[in-house]
């Protein structure tokens, strides 16, 4: 009886692979793993907004043409780059969770994690949304994978202009910036620490 | 007492069943893109390399459709039971794997259905909730189906005809 329980199960496995192999190649999905797979093709400008003289000595070097302007910005970008953004009225999303959200968070910032996709909450904050204008996503940095993966499904919800805050909420709090806590707003030093 | 045995394994089985064919339609199915979600939750877990990130994401919802089926069916039950108990186990060590590394990941493994763990970032209780769904797998696995088990049906027709 073991030996006929092995097989079926081995049977079992192997007709889930056959069918997991064909719905992979019949269904029209792309799946997306790539951390840069959301690259901004239409990188928004930071539009006379402030930028560190580091920014701006970094973009010269890698363009010299571009000396004089802003640089666009790519997928990955820094706090002080969000924060030109954020006086623009840029939308902003937290890809925390909601406790960590509800500790903290940058203010207006819709609540947006990979696993609430397709929820109703999602659906609102997605609503408020234009596909066509920038958007910027933090987690709590480090290794976090939050702000990544909400940026590949916002991909594939046709957003085109997708930013992340490399080293996510902490960077943002290190450096002085408004948030809105439960104890009420922080305006924090506008400009940021040097 | 056979009578309650069976009638716990279909019990069992009902209830297994259910949880993984909702668990499969969440990852095949669920709307705003099921396969892709489901595919940055493995890749999330550092675990795989991205060939069999893809793979699992195609062959583990299939899996557990069809164990699924059978289980109710009642053909194979033991089987399949036995299929399902591996796939906790796997993944059971993934969250365990993930805990160790001090990872901060949801899990969204039932979609927005909250079992026993309330929403979140994983923790030991999702360890906890995984041993729960194993047990009744196990049973299934190791005494088979009860009630509507066309194998022990089956086998009680040919011991009967020899």
């Amino acid at each position: 009886m073991p030996l006929v329980l092995v097989q079926r199960s081995l049977a079992i496995i192997g007709l889930g692979c056959i069918v997991g192999a064909a719905d992979s190649w019949l269904r029209p999905t792309v799946i997306t793993l790539k951390d840069n797979a959301p690259a901004a093709p239409g990188a928004v400008e930071p539009g006379g907004g402030p930028m560190s003289p580091a920014a701006k000595s970094e973009s010269a070097a890698a363009d010299p043409k571009a000396a004089g302007k802003p640089a666009p910005l790519g997928l990955m970008i820094d706090s002080r780059a969000a924060k030109a953004l954020f006086d623009q009225g840029v939308v902003f999303l937290d890809a925390r969770i909601q406790t960590e959200y509800d500790a903290g968070h940058i203010p207006q910032a819709y609540l947006l994690n990979s696993s609430m996709f397709g929820t109703p909450a999602a659906d609102e904050a997605m609503k408020a949304m234009d596909p066509a204008q920038p958007v910027v996503i933090y987690c709590g940095g480090g290794e976090c994978d939050a702000s990544k993966n909400v940026a590949i499904l916002l991909q594939h919800a046709g957003f085109k202009q997708i930013h992340i805050i490399e080293k996510g909420y902490p960077e943002w709090v290190e450096l002085g910036y408004p948030i809105d806590t439960p104890q009420g707003a922080v305006t924090g030093d506008a400009g940021g620490k040097p | 007492m056979i009578r309650l045995r069976h009638t716990v394994l279909f019990v069992c089985r009902i209830l297994i069943a259910a949880l993984f064919l909702f668990a499969a339609w969440q990852k095949l199915f669920a709307p705003e893109s099921g396969p892709q979600k489901f595919a940055l939750a493995i890749n999330s877990f550092r675990i795989l390399p991205e060939h069999l990130v893809h793979l699992a994401t195609g062959v583990i919802p299939w899996l557990e459709v069809l164990c699924s089926v059978l289980i109710l069916a009642g053909v194979w039950t033991r089987a399949a039971a036995s299929v399902l108990a591996l796939l906790l186990i796997g993944f059971t060590a993934a969250v365990i794997s993930v805990l160790l590394r001090q990872m901060s990941l949801t899990c969204g493994c039932f979609g927005n259905l909250t079992l026993i763990c309330p929403k979140g970032v994983m923790g030991w209780c999702k360890v906890f909730e995984n041993t729960v769904i194993l047990l009744p797998c196990v049973l299934v696995a190791v005494g088979g189906g009860g009630w509507l088990d066309f194998d022990r049906l089956r086998l009680s027709n040919a011991a009967r005809t020899t």
